[in-house]
């Protein structure tokens, strides 16, 4: 349904109804989710509400996982060869 | 809890489960893994429910700072913690640069052992987390499906469909 409004540029709470079937209460409360996570915006058209995507939040949260996991897997890089050198240094002194 | 995104993170270590243990809760061991090519200064360890541990890193003459409190201590196979940003004070703190992110973290860490190898897992959960932080957490996730209930997936659909899209 974004593919929609990618394709589209923009698409109407109405509309998205349609596509998803869904009720506007359940759809409005969806978009307002997406809409304060800076996923897509809104523009008031007259009586219209129009969604847009916003991919630069979108990038940014996946670049803030990207650097999470990078953390991670540089820190569990270092604890695989901290563990190896405790275990040689309990070998010797065995 | 069914509602939340997770990410889980796998590492099998070819060590003895209690030797990894230890290098999760002695300040000295963990100060020399925690934090790639940084300064891991370790403020307090208290490993226990309800302790903190306060983490400063420093790099190139600046420091960030995290404060994590354990809520359940199983030695040597089960540590649950909540972690977040702080600020210099030990403080709480919004992420300055992605301020959608989610303040806290549930992370679970469990320890299995087989064979003298030990499995070691992680995992991540927003904690106490707006809807705008868990939507965030979400959409940057590329497993994303696993472990969202029925409640959010009309949502998890938006965003699958988001992905999708770019």
């Amino acid at each position: 349904m974004l593919a929609t409004i990618s394709r589209k540029g923009a698409c109407s709470a109405g509309e998205l109804g349609v596509l998803f079937e869904s009720s506007q209460p359940t759809i409005s409360k969806h978009l307002r989710v997406l809409e304060q996570a800076q996923l897509i915006t809104r523009h008031v058209e007259g009586r219209r509400h129009m969604f847009r995507l916003q991919p630069t939040q979108l990038r940014q949260a996946r670049a803030w996982l990207e650097r999470h996991l990078a953390f991670w897997e540089g820190s569990l890089d270092q604890l695989e060869g901290l563990l190896e050198e405790l275990k040689q240094a309990e070998g010797k002194r065995e | 809890m069914t509602d939340l995104p997770s990410y889980v993170l796998e590492r099998t270590f070819a060590a003895p489960r209690a030797l990894v243990w230890r290098a999760w809760t002695d300040p000295q061991l963990l100060s020399r893994w925690y934090g790639p090519n940084v300064e891991t200064i370790i403020h307090r360890l208290d490993v226990r429910p309800g302790g903190l541990w306060l983490n400063e890193m420093r790099m190139g003459g600046r420091s960030s700072y995290q404060r994590t409190q354990f809520t359940e201590v199983a030695a040597p196979e089960r540590l649950v913690c909540l972690m977040a940003n702080a600020d210099a004070r030990w403080n709480i703190a919004p992420n300055p640069m992605m301020p959608d992110w989610p303040r806290i973290l549930l992370t679970t860490v469990t320890f299995e052992e087989e064979r003298s190898q030990t499995r070691m897992r992680l995992t991540w959960t927003p904690h106490e987390a707006s809807e705008a932080e868990i939507a965030c957490f979400a959409a940057a996730m590329d497993n994303m499906g696993k472990g969202w209930g029925a409640g959010m997936k009309l949502l998890e659909e938006l965003l699958t469909e988001l992905k999708a899209a770019n």
